[in-house]
């Protein structure tokens, strides 16, 4: 076999080897680039993942909250996935709360819940009853909310006010408010919380990881490296031969 | 926020607003809204705010991951304006331009659907959604609410 013809040989040799070795690289890189580039359009970005093993791989270990704010008997705590009251989520979930209240009004507790554009009140099984707004309340944002020393809901952003009911409100003084504030919380609210604390991570970060090879550690971005350099050089060859092919089938003369 | 609630109320009716109602939401409401939310409306009990031939309603249905805050004005037995108040999502926020909304003006119910259609935005569909089931929603309630 002349020199031209013994390198052919050598380069298909070649060139099928690192077929075999990138393919199945190239087939997995294909799959979750498509996957990162569509991932909205097939909803995965809402999506996310808690495989315990995935978790510990990333380094991520479950959380549970150190404090929460107490009201009449009841604990509001928030997660990473949920705000909690006495363990149990509540549906739609508030957030980010800025602290909690609980009256007696006409012989039932009310819980009010403070976020910075709304007053949500529920009854004592976390059930809602009503979201006040700036439409239903004496003012548009909130900064803190407490109980007076008669027993009312106060709420404060600039000016305080304080109601015995969640419909009408009066001026106070915001001194006279003992505001509400995160406190410790009791090692049974901690385990309650604790299911509702575990790690999670968006999957598209997962198949970002994945499709870079991060996800496999140190030694995973070199493996792609090395599928992508196998890629270039079957890309060359495969050039190189079909050339080679054609100048043969018009019968030139091989260089 | 786009429009606090408190200014949606002064361009509907003005310096003063009306002192608002209650609307408990009890089984048999519960159960049409059921219809329109695909679950039951995740509080007790509504306010609204009534003059003469107008109620306006604020409603918050989740587009994707977050409510939506809104605010829908019905005249008789139609809608006469939507607007967007407070817009959580991440995208999609294009529901709030008045181009979309105009076509709230007018909009009846007929068969549990909007009449006449109000046409989607490519890339909002889900907050559009939102916003379609709460309009069928504020024209459903304005029918159950006392006069």
């Amino acid at each position: 076999m002349s020199g031209p013809g013994r390198f052919g040989a050598y380069l298909r040799h070649w060139h099928r080897r690192l077929g075999l070795f990138a393919s199945a690289f190239l087939i997995w890189l294909a799959v979750s680039g498509v996957l990162l580039n569509e991932g909205a359009r097939l909803g995965l970005d809402n999506i996310r993942v808690s495989l315990p093993l995935l978790m510990h791989w990333y380094g991520l270990n479950a959380l549970p909250p150190a404090d929460g704010y107490a009201a009449g008997g009841h604990w509001l705590v928030t997660t990473s996935d949920a705000t909690l009251l006495d363990g149990l989520p509540l549906t739609p979930q508030p957030a980010p709360v800025l602290g909690f209240a609980a009256i007696n009004s006409g012989g039932h507790t009310l819980l009010f819940v403070a976020t910075p554009d709304s007053l949500i009140l529920l009854d004592d099984t976390g059930q809602r009853i009503e979201t006040l707004n700036a439409a239903t309340l004496p003012m548009a944002t909130l900064r803190r909310i407490g109980r007076t020393a008669e027993g009312q809901v106060a709420i404060q952003d600039l000016d305080a006010y304080a109601s015995a009911d969640g419909e009408t409100w009066t001026p106070i003084t915001a001194s006279a408010v003992q505001w509400s504030a995160r406190e410790p919380l009791p090692e049974a609210q901690r385990q309650r919380a604790a299911p509702y604390a575990q790690p999670s991570l968006p999957l598209l970060r997962v198949l970002a990881d994945a499709h870079s090879g991060r996800l496999f550690g140190r030694g995973g971005p070199l493996l792609i490296d090395l599928s992508a350099l196998a890629a270039i050089l079957l890309a060359a060859s495969g050039i190189w031969m079909i050339w080679r092919a054609a100048r043969r089938r018009h019968h030139l003369p091989l260089s | 926020m786009l429009l606090p609630p408190d200014e949606f109320l002064r361009q509907t009716f003005g310096p003063t607003a009306p002192t608002p109602q209650t609307l408990w939401l009890d089984a048999a409401t519960q159960r049409q809204l059921k219809t329109i939310f695909g679950h039951n409306y995740p509080q007790a009990r509504l306010r609204y705010w009534r003059v003469p031939g107008k109620t306006a309603w604020i409603l918050e249905d989740i587009g994707k991951e977050f409510p939506i805050t809104a605010g829908f004005v019905v005249g008789k037995a139609a809608l006469d304006s939507a607007n967007v108040l407070i817009y959580r999502e991440t995208r999609g926020d294009e529901i709030r331009y008045p181009t979309f909304l105009k076509q709230f003006a007018g909009a009846k119910l007929a068969s549990d659907r909007l009449q006449p259609e109000v046409d989607g935005i490519s890339g909002a569909t889900l907050s559009v959604m939102a916003m379609q089931r709460m309009a069928r929603a504020a024209l459903t309630l304005d029918a159950l609410a006392p006069p």
